[in-house]
């Protein structure tokens, strides 16, 4: 076998394989032009790596300056919808962002959970905040918006079927019959709060809206104890 | 070799009329196709000539060239491309069934070109210890570096693949491995 072998090598047709001298020359002329296009060599990595760097930087800088929604960037969503989503944060940790002016409501109901807050943002201010509160039977929902009054509600649903249960200067009760269960409205400096107090099984509207008229007089007072509380940012 | 070039141009031209036809005929043993040997020849000599920085403080620049070709080559056989010419091939032989090409019924083929073809069936880590050994004369030592494995790796390749080739060769009834001793530049192992 040794000698078959060593008699193969010299004779094999693998040793015959040749390039001809026209695709030799044709090859070498290939290499050069190839070569020389290219060119990159390690100059060009390292400039491209600074490059890299640089915009990145800058991308960086950007996102900081415009105050994009780092949560809603990772989650790739692009609709206005979407972002508000994203934006829930634990009431203790949101606390930091929201206006000073505005008044937090704390939990006043035994709280199980740590309330969630959910802001949309409009550049560098905050618009609207929601809180939800999550009790032993009953969830809260509170809505916090800039730039609304109890008039532009009033407004709003006067041609509707809504009917007012309790009404005065600042606050105003709706109880719907439409889609949202009873809320109570409250004007407080340059915010408008709103409050709706919900079974956490609620099984329809008609029942949570029956709930709502049952308890018209408790989240009245829950209310009022939000609005009358002092900004406590502990 | 003198590894002194003027220019990297010159560096190019040096290694390419030195080594074409040896690396040709390297990347034919891997592929076994002439058309993507020469492929590949022109991609690993554009490697070298990228390159040729790199290459300076090397000594040898034969172990350089073939480093870069067997790794060329063996990327080449794990890439989409070459699988899908493997298979290709594959169908069209299958299609042809068993029916011989004039060129086949011409070329009958010699004792040499049988034990070549079976050579070249071998899988890739047999086949090339059997090439560097025998077509490169290349030392076990230098083969060991070249595939970046010790040397009793590459005395046992070089042994299982003979015995492998000699299993599929028709009335190759000589035992090839036990006790059959080769002798080169003085380097003596059984194998």
């Amino acid at each position: 076998m040794e000698k078959k072998l060593k008699e193969m090598a010299k004779t094999s047709y693998v040793n015959e394989l040749e390039l001809s001298e026209t695709q030799q020359r044709n090859m070498l002329k290939a290499i050069k032009s190839k070569g020389d296009s290219l060119k990159p060599s390690w100059k060009f990595h390292w400039f491209k790596n600074i490059l890299g760097l640089v915009a990145c930087c800058l991308v960086i800088i950007g996102l900081n300056f415009l105050d994009v929604d780092q949560e809603a960037v990772n989650n790739n969503s692009s609709s206005s919808s979407d972002i508000q989503e994203f934006n829930y944060e634990i009431l203790s940790k949101a606390k930091g962002n929201l206006p000073n002016d505005m008044t937090i409501p704390t939990p006043f109901f035994k709280t199980i959970e740590q309330p969630y807050v959910k802001y949309q943002r409009n550049g560098r201010n905050i618009e609207d905040v929601s809180i939800k509160f999550r009790g032993e039977k009953n969830v809260l929902f509170v809505h916090i918006s800039l730039g609304s009054s109890l008039k532009d509600i009033k407004a709003d649903t006067k041609s509707k079927t809504d009917s007012y249960s309790y009404e005065d200067s600042t606050s105003l009760l709706l109880l719907r019959e439409d889609n949202k269960p009873g809320i109570i409205y409250f004007e407080k400096g340059d915010y408008l709060y709103s409050f709706s107090l919900l079974p956490i099984n609620r099984e329809s509207n008609k029942k949570a809206v029956h709930y709502a008229k049952e308890h018209l007089t408790e989240i009245h007072q829950m209310a009022h104890q939000v609005i009358t509380q002092t900004n406590d940012r502990s | 070799m003198d590894n002194d070039f003027s220019s990297k141009e010159a560096f190019l031209e040096s290694i390419f009329n030195q080594y074409n036809n040896d690396i040709y005929r390297l990347c034919y043993t891997y592929v076994k196709r002439k058309e993507t040997a020469e492929d590949l020849t022109q991609e690993i000599f554009l490697k070298c000539y990228q390159n040729y920085d790199k290459f300076q403080s090397l000594s040898s620049i034969k172990t350089w060239i073939y480093r870069i070709a067997i790794n060329h080559c063996k990327d080449f056989l794990k890439s989409g491309y070459s699988k899908y010419i493997i298979i290709s091939e594959k169908i069209l032989r299958f299609a042809k069934g068993k029916t011989k090409t004039p060129e086949d019924v011409v070329l009958k083929k010699d004792e040499s070109a049988q034990i070549t073809d079976k050579l070249l069936n071998l899988p890739i880590k047999y086949r090339e210890v059997l090439v560097f050994y025998y077509f490169k004369e290349l030392k076990i030592k230098e083969m060991a570096r070249l595939l970046e494995v010790n040397e009793n790796t590459v005395k046992s390749r070089l042994k299982r693949a003979k015995e492998l080739l000699s299993l599929s060769l028709p009335n190759e009834k000589e035992a090839t491995g036990d006790g059959e001793e080769i002798k080169r530049n003085g380097e003596d192992f059984l194998c």
